[in-house]
């Protein structure tokens, strides 16, 4: 009797923990509508895609071809001064070249700069003149203006 | 409708979209009667031409202990932020090489920072999915670290970027992991508009790098895991502006060009293209053979005038791209003290005299020219 007892309670609890640990599935209804959403959203989101496609396509009638664009773009490049843009040696640019140099914070003096040769020529700074002199990174930074105005 | 029925209108739909799209790519080289470089031969351009010593290395910025992943400099004063796979930002000054501040992370994973237009704050974002604002002015904290003094939380994934809207220092602008760009009100930490999204036309997956116009600041462009670029008015968040294609990849760099109607990209395809923003024509593709492999571009920067395009990829090098002639001048990743290993992020001076690389290898180099140049 306590078997049959014990087997029907233990049965009971078996089913119910099964219940809880593979609820049944859903109607096949709430699948179904739960899709259908998913469904109708991504047509959504490519109707809207069509749309601005056939206004991009509308705007390129009589639009104008890259050749215009690229000679705005060449023009614009030809007018502005680049720090960038090397030009070719000559020897009526040497005061540019010097006007260069003492103008801009980032090329200095120091040993390790490879530009020191060219400076020990061309600078007339004291720091720069002798090509003996070993003068730090940050010591010539401090005369850097005094070259720019000593010597430009 | 059934669920049957709405897959077969699905599939239609996706069909008249990719015939809309080829129409629309066929009706756009039609129109590409030349590219820059083309034209530029044609009007006789000189290539440009760098000597061995013409661009220097005069600074190496030392002081991170992990990778450099994003800098930007001031728009005045000659100062750097950086942000480091080691959980700081620094600000340097650049000529000097100071370190001004350390500031540590809450969240080390940074992926971007960058400097308001009055040099007062700086703004990072990472894989916290916040942007941190940082007041420079504040009085440090206990342990002598500048405190967050906003954080702006919405995004539901990475922020990839960040730029301050030029001269409104109370507006940012962030590109995210979830696919969004955000305009924020710093002031507030509240976000001013989404572009793009779930009920939105937008990116399609990631948003890895956004550029505002800098003669424009309506106007910003972003680059995605979608292979594609996006041009955007800040008034009008519900749609793009224009949709760029062309890459084949993530579109990992994106920069306006100095004469703010077109933009340049660089992408995991290995490629750099120029767009012209009022046409949406792809003007021009800059890409050379690195050897076997292609490395991807994970950065870009116009010089001044935007004669040289500078872009760095995955294997070190950093090439000096004529962006007329499409040609390569010179590549600063082979030069004497150059980085070891990737270049991840660079960006021009305020002033254009002077390009600053951060790289994998912790450093970052400031490069200056130090040949003749056109007065």
């Amino acid at each position: 009797m306590d078997g049959g007892g014990y087997n029907f309670y233990s049965g009971l609890k078996t089913s119910m923990e099964q219940q809880r640990m593979s609820p049944k599935s859903p109607l096949p209804g709430f699948v179904d509508f739960h899709g259908k959403r998913k469904q109708m959203v991504k047509i959504q989101v490519l109707e809207r895609e069509i749309g601005v496609l056939q206004e991009e396509l509308k705007s390129l009638e009589g639009l104008h071809p890259a050749s215009r664009c690229c000679k705005e773009l060449d023009a614009f490049v030809g007018s502005i001064s680049d720090p960038f843009t090397p030009i070719k040696e000559s020897d009526t640019e040497s005061h540019h070249f010097r006007k260069q140099i003492c103008s801009v914070p980032w090329i200095c003096c120091s040993s390790s700069c490879l530009l020191q040769k060219k400076m020990a020529k061309l600078c007339c700074c004291s720091c720069c003149s002798s090509s003996n002199s070993k003068c730090t990174g940050s010591n010539c930074l401090k005369t850097a203006s005094k070259c720019a105005q000593n010597c430009c | 409708m059934s669920v049957t029925e709405l897959k077969e209108c699905h599939s239609a739909t996706t069909d008249t979209v990719n015939n809309l799209r080829d129409r629309l790519k066929q009706k756009r080289l039609s129109l590409l009667d030349t590219d820059i470089s083309g034209y530029a031969r044609s009007q006789g351009r000189t290539p440009v031409s760098f000597g061995p010593t013409d661009l220097v290395c005069c600074r190496t910025l030392q002081g991170h202990t992990g990778k450099v992943y994003s800098l930007d400099w001031t728009s005045e004063r000659n100062q750097i932020v950086s942000a480091s796979q080691d959980g700081r930002l620094i600000v340097w000054n650049a000529l000097t090489r100071q370190k001004i501040h350390a500031i540590k992370l809450p969240c080390a994973w940074v992926m971007s920072c960058a400097f308001s237009p009055t040099g007062q704050s700086v703004a990072c974002g990472g894989l916290d999915s916040v942007c941190s604002i940082f007041n420079l002015s504040s009085p440090t904290d206990k342990d002598g670290n500048v405190p967050v003094t906003r954080m702006l939380s919405g995004h539901k994934g990475y922020v990839s970027s960040c730029q301050y809207v030029p001269d409104e220092a109370a507006h940012l602008i962030t590109g995210s992991g979830d696919q969004t760009c955000v305009l924020w009100d710093v002031t507030t930490g509240l976000k001013t508009s989404v572009f793009g999204g779930e009920f939105q036309s937008g990116h399609a997956a990631d948003v890895l790098s956004i550029s505002i116009n800098g003669s424009n600041s309506r106007m910003f462009a972003s680059g995605s895991c979608d292979a594609t670029a996006r041009l955007w008015d800040t008034r009008v968040a519900s749609r793009a502006v224009r949709t760029f294609h062309g890459h084949e990849g993530d579109v990992n760099a994106i920069k306006f060009f100095p004469d703010g109607n077109r933009f340049g990209t660089g992408s995991e395809d290995g490629t750099c293209r120029l767009f012209d923003i009022r046409t949406g024509h792809q003007l021009q593709v800059y890409y050379q053979q690195h050897g076997d492999d292609i490395p991807p571009v994970t950065s870009i920067a116009f010089s001044i005038s935007g004669r040289l395009l500078f872009a760095g990829y995955a294997n070190g090098d950093c090439y000096v791209w004529d962006t007329l002639l499409a040609k390569v001048v010179l590549n600063i990743g082979s030069l004497q003290d150059s980085h070891e290993g990737r270049i991840s992020c660079l960006g021009l001076s305020a002033d254009g005299s002077a390009l600053c690389t951060g790289g994998w290898d912790t450093n970052l180099k400031i490069w200056a020219f130090g040949g003749h140049r056109r007065t």
